[in-house]
C-alpha cells in the first residue's frame, strides 16, 4: 500500500458509498447558519448528494454549471440537491448566489464527518476538503447510485442523474403509471 | 383531510382555535385567527403550511398578501413560478406560505420576515394587495426549503413538502 491509497480502515468506513448502501444522517449548517437535518432536507424525494472541494477548485466550478442547469428540471419534478463542502455558511452561501443556485448548500467547516463518510481527501493538504462524490438517495438515505469524482471522469453527467432520478421515482410513485 | 387556515380580520371570530392582536404598519389593530378544520371556516380564511404556526416564536412581522376574488393567477403561472424561485433562491425571511382557497389558484401569501431590505420587495406582494403586519405567539421561524423542487405536493400550500397519503 502507498502512502496515496486509502487504509483499511478508510475502506471500512466507505461501505455506506455503494448501491444499496446507506448515508449517514448528518447534521449541518446550512448558508443561513441554521442546523439541518438530512433526512428532512430530502424529505420525500429522491436527493442528490454532493460533496464537494470548495469554491477555489476549477473541476468544482464546472461540475456545478451542470448542476445549475439541471435545477431547471429539478423544480418541477420533484427532485432535491443538497451539496455539502468544508467551506463556512459564508463562504458557501456567497458561492451559492453567485451561481444562482436554488438548493440548499451545507457547511462542514469543523471537518465532523470527512473521517465519519470516509470522504477526507488526503492528498489536498492545503484546503483539507472532501473528496468530490456524488451519490443518488431515497427518502431513507439509502444509496441508488454513487460516484466518485476525483477524477472529473467520475462525476456523473446530466444525463446519468435523469435515468437515475426515472428510475428512483418510477420505484417511489405509485402513480407512475397513471390512474386509469 | 384536515388542513389549517388563517385569515387576518377585523374582529375575533367566535370559532377559531388561535387568535392574536396584531399591529399593521399604519397603525391599526387586526386579529390574526387559526383554525384546524376539515372545511374552510371563514370567507376570509385561507389554507396555510402548518409549520409556520406555532405559539413559542418570537416577535414576527408578516407581509400578508391577499389576492381578491376574480384576480386570483393559476398556481403554476409564470409570476407566481418566478416569486418562489425567487424566495428559494435568496431566502431573506423566517418562513414563507402560500394562502389557497382551491387547488389551482394562488390566494394570496404570508412571508415571515428576518430584517434586511428585501422586505419591502416581497416578491408576492407585487401580486396584489398586501400589508405589514406585527405578532408576537402566531407564527413561528420555517427553514427554507430544499430546492430546486418547488411545486406542490398534493395540492397542500407552498412550500409544504411531502406528499401526504
Amino acid at each position: 500500500m502507498t502512502e496515496d491509497e486509502p487504509s483499511p480502515d478508510v475502506d471500512r468506513r466507505r461501505t455506506w458509498l455503494t448501491p444499496g448502501g446507506r448515508l449517514p444522517d448528518l447534521e449541518l449548517p446550512d448558508t443561513t447558519g441554521g442546523l439541518r437535518r438530512l433526512s428532512d432536507l430530502v424529505g420525500g424525494d429522491p436527493t442528490l448528494v454532493h460533496f464537494y472541494r470548495g469554491w477555489f477548485c476549477p473541476k468544482e466550478r464546472q461540475f456545478f454549471q451542470v448542476l445549475a442547469a439541471l435545477q431547471n428540471e429539478a423544480e418541477v419534478a420533484y427532485t432535491r440537491f443538497v451539496s455539502i463542502s468544508v467551506e463556512p455558511p459564508e463562504v458557501s452561501g456567497a458561492y451559492r448566489a453567485g451561481l444562482g443556485a436554488r438548493w440548499t448548500f451545507l457547511s462542514d467547516p469543523e471537518r465532523r464527518y470527512l473521517d465519519v463518510l470516509g470522504l477526507r481527501e488526503t492528498t489536498d493538504t492545503v484546503h483539507d476538503p472532501y473528496t468530490p462524490t456524488c451519490v443518488v438517495v431515497d427518502p431513507d438515505l439509502t444509496v441508488h447510485a454513487a460516484y466518485r469524482g476525483y477524477w472529473f471522469w467520475g462525476r456523473p453527467t446530466a444525463e446519468e442523474l435523469r435515468h437515475d432520478f426515472r428510475s428512483l421515482t418510477r420505484s417511489l410513485r405509485p402513480d407512475w403509471d397513471p390512474p386509469q | 383531510m384536515s388542513r389549517t387556515y388563517i385569515a387576518l380580520l377585523d374582529h375575533e371570530p367566535k370559532d377559531a382555535d388561535v387568535t392574536v392582536v396584531g399591529q399593521v404598519r399604519d397603525g391599526s389593530d387586526l386579529v390574526l385567527a387559526a383554525w384546524h378544520a376539515d372545511r374552510r371556516p371563514h370567507p376570509r380564511a385561507a389554507s396555510v403550511d402548518p409549520r409556520i404556526l406555532g405559539t413559542g416564536g418570537p416577535p414576527i412581522t408578516a407581509s400578508w398578501t391577499e389576492l381578491p376574488e376574480g384576480h386570483r393567477p393559476l398556481f403554476d403561472s409564470p409570476e407566481v413560478l418566478e416569486a418562489r424561485r425567487r424566495l428559494i433562491r435568496s431566502w431573506p425571511a423566517y418562513g414563507v406560505s402560500a394562502l389557497v382557497t382551491d387547488s389551482v389558484h394562488l390566494a394570496g401569501s404570508v412571508l415571515l420576515w428576518a430584517g434586511g431590505p428585501l422586505f419591502d420587495d416581497d416578491p408576492f406582494a407585487r401580486l396584489g394587495p398586501s400589508r405589514v403586519v406585527s405578532s408576537q405567539g402566531f407564527f413561528v421561524p420555517l427553514p427554507a426549503p430544499t430546492g430546486p423542487a418547488l411545486e406542490r405536493y398534493g395540492g397542500a400550500p407552498w412550500p409544504f413538502d411531502r406528499f401526504i397519503s
